[in-house]
């Protein structure tokens, strides 16, 4: 087990290196030079030029700036964000909370859905969540929105203020999530319920409801927790989007605001964090795998 | 992100402008309804741009100016006629030969970390202003001609210049010539960041900041020196204002609409109509400083290197008719580069061009553009008439890639030329500015003196000088009017800058004035603009009614 | 939409059993839209027509689907739409098709180490962030439709190459192969011969599966701003640029979106009736 676990973390490290990596070596070859996203569309002189390729060491050849950067970055420093002018670690670090928040609230939402729809409403399910799923997140925000906030009031526009801010954006983050889940769920339980166990217990003469809650549910779990990784990535992903359409502050704000202005320094610290984040679910996962199905633990 | 770089000035400005709350599609106002001013309370202001910094001195973006002034003040501030009212300093003198400035500064102003403001904190900020890495583009554009600030005593100070410049006047009432405490200049972690850690002189103090989605200022019960403009003198009338970054205009208006917050900046033509449907809510527009929206003409190929091409492609669009199709009856068309608030602007430019179809296709026959492709655009040696605008997406306002739209299918539609419009990532844009990979370059600059842009647009080398166009006569008479103090010089110099691009050498397509609207609750009052940059104006005269 | 591409679990299912009428409904569905592709001056008339006359005009008997803000017909842009951003899908998909059978493949066949370092980084590449990675793909390569359709489908590559790099597994322990390799059969031989055709099996389901996750992709990042060029009308920038009206013309965004919502519904289920039978198929 700790050897895995070693096995583990030094494949995350190299996850970690390859993909910041990857990140350096794709941004090297982006349009513009890292001068003229710091000069924007302000005013541009040969003068004010040469004191920003003095300010952040650009005079440097390319190869001395990437062994800086994996210097620093693996003594915890991302640098400075051109854009922002405070540090990178500052700018990430207080986004960080309002976006896992809405991630985490958008998982639990999902999952509790997913159970829900896959249980009890279970002819619903496939074409429902084949709708939620089909649809671009973006516009069933902007609906949500549209209804539940400007014309009810009921919940607030945007903002990360407290829960009822968080509502809308979990629900139209989640509902994807639920979509697929709740689909993968009921296939899981659709089979578990033709396995032998099951007919056995019904034969025991437990009640149909009781099958599916105590054995079956169980067994339709491991494929769920095979998407966890899944779903994060999809959450990530989503969360750019959705808090755009909320106007949440969080990572996808700043992501968006980096690429959009070749915020270098930004950028990078992104790809690090998502691949961090990666690693970690992957391992999560694993574990999980050992925990639900105990004949995976002697292998 | 929307960057500029105000700058600018004009002394002694004798024309009478209006600018605050040019037109405004509230019958009535809003003061009757908020009654008398009462204090306290506080309000929620739903703005569409966060900041990058809140360091005036790095200040950029025109969008965010109504927050600087809360909680930062300048030595000197406009009035609505183009000239200058005392704020930190008292008065000021001009030397016989234009090349000294001397302050009198008020003696009873401290800053919100208790520190006094005197001559000595004016010249740490200048000394700041210079300092290697800081604010370059101040330093090589407002400050170029400062020679350097001399501390006379406590309450005097003076800034000689190289050369006569009167636009250091319009530098020391912009935001980047705003005053820090110079004990924040020294102390604070994150300098050019700015936030709660600078302090101001201003009626307000920043004290939170949570970065993407808002900023919060509470009241400075010490203020007592407001600018004789201001409306009301002492602390202001709210005890905290937030203001909440929304980038999506149909959430800022949903917000209000709502009523969860009580005012939005940036109100889109389309949604106005729900604003005045709305009882309860009133709606303010004002024509911002500063140049007009225009396409400008890129002269160093073809076939903008042909004046001809240029004029009729002026003469194929009915802008009327296109601002109306975007912006409905909402937006002020534009006829000249410069914005017709400001004392400069050329009245008698308006009706001598556009609209012409006829006279547009005559042109364009006469330029040999004469033969038409299978989908009926303009060629000439088999080459298809085709002129591109690039647009940088980050920097897109007001609609204008769906103007382009619209600019897009009129002149193909008039004249058979073929608009392509590229709306690209800021890295592309500057690439295709750097390549001259462009034929049209489009903005519009809010600086409130419009010499400031000029200079910068038009001058042979000038830093954004997108047509190519160079000529020893245009930057003589831009040199002239910034070296000249009389205000009634500089507008004739002006005039004849404008008749030179606009009317003999069409290097400029004007399209619209830029204009910021407010949308606001009834109940708050003192809703304006400030005078001559025409953006909406800080949190001190605001007040909520019953 | 991620589903079903790499999960057999999701895939299996006789509970996917999408309802007759419901078949029947995306397969019309799909067909008119191929028309809408292909011709789609049968349907409507010019997407670009602008008429600042009549702006954001509910749908009418003229206006079916009501007119955007530049008074363009809304059910034109929506039908001459169907050619952009079916086409984006699609070349998206050939993309991440060829680029995953080649890996996939490469990946079955070789060796331990660069098995696990290949079937490492496609894990790592689909469990990061889709959005993300095309973000950056265009941040690099430039907004503009080529790299909008480069960005989806290396996004999308993982997927099929895991797939085919599973199936690859199943085929080189089949009989048929031991037997092909105990005869002496050549290494390329083999994979073209044998390998090959039985590794594609799946790969047709999964590439109209992945379609619709291609479109829904596109959409999303034309509402950041990513899309293709105005004035095409592409559907995600329909919607996109639609919702600054909402307020005063729903129809501009929402409509636009159910037909994207329709054609991915449509989509999953013929790929999942496809999916059932060749799984019976192979079950048989």
């Amino acid at each position: 087990m700790i050897t895995a676990i070693l096995r583990r973390a030094g494949a995350g490290l190299l996850v970690l290196w390859a993909a910041a990596t990857a990140a350096y070596l794709a941004l090297l070859a982006a349009p513009g030079d890292t001068v003229d996203a710091i000069v924007g569309d302000g005013a541009d002189t040969p003068g004010i030029r040469a004191q920003i390729i003095q300010e952040w060491h650009l005079d440097r050849s390319a190869v001395v700036q990437y062994l800086d950067f994996l210097l620093r970055a693996a003594h915890g420093d991302l640098g400075r964000s051109y854009l922002l002018q405070r540090p990178v670690s500052a700018v990430i670090g207080s986004q960080l909370a309002p976006t896992l928040k809405l991630a985490v609230a958008a998982a639990v939402f999902g999952v509790v859905l997913a159970l829900l729809f896959a249980v009890t409403a279970r002819r619903l399910t496939s074409t429902a969540g084949l709708i939620l799923v089909s649809t671009p997140p973006f516009l069933i925000g902007i609906i949500l929105l549209s209804i539940f906030s400007f014309r009810l009031g009921w919940f607030p526009v945007s903002g990360d203020r407290g829960f009822a801010a968080l509502v809308l954006p979990a629900i139209t983050l989640g509902l994807p999530i639920a979509g697929t889940l709740a689909q993968v769920l009921r296939d899981g339980l659709d089979r578990a319920l033709d396995e032998p166990f099951a007919v056995t217990a019904r034969a025991r003469g437990l009640r149909e409801s009781g099958v599916l809650i105590r054995h079956a549910l169980k067994h339709a779990l491991l494929p769920a927790v095979t998407m966890l990784g899944w779903s994060f990535g999809v959450l990530i992903g989503g969360t750019v989007i959705v808090e755009q359409v909320f106007g949440r502050p969080g990572l996808g704000q700043v992501t968006v605001q980096a690429v959009n202005s070749s915020d270098l320094p930004v950028v990078l610290a992104v790809v690090i964090l998502a691949a961090a984040v990666f690693v970690v679910i992957n391992t999560v996962t694993d574990l999980a795998y050992l925990l639900i199905d105990p004949r995976l633990r002697r292998s | 992100m929307r960057r500029f770089r105000a700058t600018l000035a004009s002394l002694f400005v004798t024309t009478t402008l209006v600018v605050a709350g040019c037109s405004s599609g509230s019958p009535g106002g809003n003061a009757a309804q908020a009654g008398e001013p009462v204090s306290g309370g506080s309000l929620t202001w739903a703005v569409e741009t966060e900041p990058i910094t809140f360091n005036p001195h790095q200040y950029a973006q025109a969008k965010t100016r109504l927050l600087v002034w809360n909680t930062f003040e300048a030595l000197l501030t406009h009035d609505d006629k183009g000239g200058y009212l005392p704020w930190l300093a008292t008065g000021y003198e001009v030397s016989p030969d234009g090349r000294a400035y001397t302050f009198k500064l008020r003696t009873d102003v401290t800053f919100s970390d208790g520190t006094r403001f005197d001559a000595a904190a004016v010249k740490a900020n200048v000394d700041q202003l210079l300092a290697p890495n800081y604010a370059p583009a101040v330093a090589a554009v407002q400050l170029k001609n400062l020679d350097k600030v001399e501390v006379r005593d406590a309450a005097t100070v003076v800034f000689r210049l190289r050369k006569p410049d009167v636009l250091i006047l319009d530098f020391l009432s912009s935001p980047q010539g705003a005053q820090i405490s110079p004990k924040s200049l020294q102390e604070a972690e994150n300098l050019k960041a700015g936030g709660p850690q600078l302090a101001g002189t201003g009626p307000f103090v920043l004290d939170r900041y949570t970065p993407g989605q808002e900023v919060h200022f509470t009241r400075n019960p010490a203020y007592n020196w407001a600018p004789p403009n201001a409306g009301h003198s002492g602390p202001a009338y709210l005890d905290e204002i937030t203001y909440r970054f929304l980038k999506e205009s149909s959430v800022r208006v949903g917000a209000l609409t709502s009523g969860q917050v009580q005012l939005i900046e940036g109100v889109p033509a389309t949604d106005e109509s729900l604003i005045s449907a709305t009882p309860g809510l009133s709606l303010q527009r004002g024509l911002n400083s500063g140049s007009t929206y225009s396409y400008y003409f890129n002269t160093a190929h073809a076939p903008f290197d042909d004046v001809l091409v240029r004029q009729a492609f002026r003469e194929a669009l009915d802008v009327p008719a296109v601002l109306a199709g975007v912006y409905r009856k909402t937006a002020t068309r534009a006829w000249s580069v410069i914005g017709p608030t400001s004392p400069f602007y050329d009245k008698s430019l308006e009706n001598t061009y556009g609209a012409n179809a006829q006279k547009a296709n005559q042109l364009l026959d006469q330029a040999g553009w004469t033969a038409r492709d299978a989908e009926g655009f303009r060629t000439r040696d088999g080459k298809r008439l085709t002129v591109r605008l690039v647009q940088s997406a980050p920097f897109v306002r007001d609609r204008r890639d769906v103007l382009a739209q619209a600019v897009q299918a009129a002149v193909k539609q008039s004249a058979g030329i073929d608009l392509q419009v590229q709306l690209v990532d800021q890295g592309t844009a500057t690439k295709a500015l750097a390549d001259g990979a462009y034929e049209l370059f489009d903005n519009s600059r809010a600086d409130t003196d419009a010499g400031a842009a000029l200079n910068l647009m038009l001058y042979s080398t000038g830093s954004i000088n997108r047509t190519g166009f160079k000529n020893p006569q245009l930057d003589k008479l831009l040199d002239d009017a910034v070296a000249t103090t009389d205000q009634a010089g500089r507008t004739e110099l002006y005039r004849k800058v404008q008749q030179l691009v606009i009317t003999d050498q069409a290097l400029v397509l004007p399209l619209y004035a830029p204009q910021d609207q407010i949308a606001a609750s009834r109940s708050v009052g003192g809703v304006g603009f400030e005078p001559t940059a025409g953006v909406p104006g800080s949190a001190y005269r605001l007040w909520l009614g019953k | 939409m991620t589903i079903a591409l790499d999960r057999p679990g999701a895939a299996r299912a006789r509970s996917l059993r999408a309802p007759r009428p419901g078949l029947a409904a995306a397969a019309v569905f799909l067909v008119l839209a191929l028309l809408a592709a292909l011709w789609p001056a049968l349907f409507a008339g010019d997407p670009l027509a602008a008429d600042p006359l009549h702006v954001l005009e509910a749908p009418s008997g003229q206006h079916w689907f009501g007119t955007d803000q530049l008074g363009r017909d809304v059910f034109a842009r929506v039908v001459h739409g169907a050619r952009h951003s079916l086409s984006i899908g699609v070349a998206a998909t050939l993309i991440a098709v060829g680029a995953g059978i080649l890996l996939g493949l490469l990946a079955g066949l070789s060796h331990k180490i660069a098995d696990e370092a290949l079937s490492r980084s496609f894990d790592a590449l689909s469990a990061f962030p889709l959005v993300l990675l095309a973000l950056l793909f265009i941040a690099i390569a430039g907004t503009g439709t080529t790299s909008l359709i480069v960005a989806i489908g290396m996004a999308l590559v993982p997927h099929f190459a895991r797939v085919v790099r599973a199936q690859t597994f199943v085929v080189r322990r089949a009989a048929y192969v031991t037997h092909a390799v105990a005869f002496g059969a050549a290494r390329s031989r083999l994979v073209v011969r044998h390998v090959l055709p039985n590794v594609l099996g799946p790969v047709p389901v999964l590439a109209v599966l992945g379609l619709g996750e291609a479109i829904l992709l596109a959409a999303g990042l034309s509402f950041l701003g990513m899309g293709p060029q105005p004035p095409s009308p592409e559907w995600g920038a329909m919607i996109s640029e639609g919702r600054g009206y909402l307020h005063v013309a729903w129809w501009a965004s929402v409509l636009p979106g159910a037909v994207v919502t329709a054609t991915i519904v449509a989509l999953t289920v013929a790929g999942r009736f496809y999916q059932r039978r060749f799984e019976g198929r192979e079950l048989a």
